[in-house]
């Protein structure tokens, strides 16, 4: 084993051991480094705010996205079927907003189309209402 | 989860499941001293009072992982490979880092060293042996028991706990005891291992 090696080997370790959550063993590094321990651990505090954050925002964006994506199929399967109670529900809803000139014929939707009409809803009562009604 | 060409392909879910549980307080106090600690040990560069490295801000490569995590087929998390989440982000926490450095080096025609090279050595094998002798002395100064001394080596090879355990005839859990006490006494002497192991001093200028 050489000088290099050694080095490697315990600079791996260390990582390896904070990397597996031991951080007093990381705080004790930063000490005796002259760093401001202080300060770093409310830089910590400052960006896991900021980040969390937005990853719980992209978070459930992506969830939203998946169950307007799965009521619009589901909508527009109930069209194809003729199933009664999600025609009316749609119909509804198209004839409240500023869709109902737009989109007269559900027999014509798309899946686009229902997205766009549904997004502003409670998707998970929509989902709700499908699943029931089928 | 998926199953791709024999690989074990972690699901959106899944991902999302895992990545809410490293998004705490605690583990950002974990990564952001990971990365400090990272970045001077693996490649010699100190950060700056800002928590930058070279202009690049530490925060931004913590998120840069999250967000890839995130967005469908940019990073996987490969089961087979790393059965925890954990060391799948910390592994890529690493490329990325590497990554940042190579390409902000390059943007600049600048060449670096980087310690991770075990290829090198120095040219004098005396050296080497005196320098590890070194290391043992200066572990029994700071009152090394024999059984840390003895598995300083099995350790520092990244031997398995488990066998390590079967070896020695002791427990795994005294195994993992001996390590962080040992990890603890050789921060101790770093500074006569890494002779330029001194950041600098994030007491002057305050963060954005």
């Amino acid at each position: 084993m050489n000088l290099i090696q050694i080095q490697n080997q315990i600079n791996d370790l260390i990582l390896s051991e904070i990397k597996n959550g031991d951080i007093d063993l990381a705080d004790e590094l930063l000490s005796i480094s002259g760093h401001n321990l202080n300060e770093i651990n409310t830089y910590a505090d400052k960006i896991h705010k900021q980040q969390s954050f937005l990853i719980k925002g992209l978070i459930n964006k992506q969830n939203d996205e998946k169950l307007l994506q799965k009521a619009a199929l589901l909508i527009d399967d109930a069209i194809k079927n003729k199933i009664q109670k999600p025609i009316t529900y749609l119909n509804t809803l198209v004839n409240q907003n500023k869709f109902a000139v737009q989109y007269r014929n559900l027999d014509k939707l798309n899946t686009e189309e229902i997205i766009e009409i549904i997004k502003d809803q409670n998707l998970l009562e929509i989902l709700e209402n499908l699943e029931n009604s089928n | 989860m998926v199953e791709n060409n024999n690989t074990k392909i972690a699901n959106q879910t899944e991902i999302k499941d895992e990545i809410k549980k490293l998004a705490t307080k605690n583990e950002y106090n974990i990564l952001l001293k990971y990365v400090i600690h990272r970045f001077y040990l693996k490649f010699n560069i100190k950060t700056n009072n800002d928590f930058s490295i070279r202009g690049i801000m530490i925060k931004d490569i913590i998120q840069n992982i999250f967000f890839s995590f995130l967005s469908e087929g940019k990073r996987n998390w490969n089961k087979e490979k790393f059965p925890g989440f954990r060391d799948q982000f910390y592994s890529a926490l690493d490329s990325e880092i590497a990554n940042t450095i190579k390409s902000h080096l390059k943007k600049h025609n600048l060449t670096y060293e980087i310690n991770e090279s075990d290829k090198t050595s120095t040219t004098n094998p005396f050296e080497d042996q005196q320098y590890l002798e070194q290391i043992y002395y200066a572990l029994e100064k700071l009152g090394a028991t024999d059984e840390e001394l003895i598995l300083l080596e099995p350790i520092l090879n990244k031997a398995k706990r488990d066998d390590i355990a079967k070896e020695f005839g002791i427990s795994p859990q005294k195994v993992t005891n001996i390590k962080k006490r040992l990890t603890r006494k050789l921060i101790q002497i770093i500074n006569q291992l890494n002779p330029s192991y001194n950041y600098e001093s994030h007491t002057n200028t305050k963060p954005d």
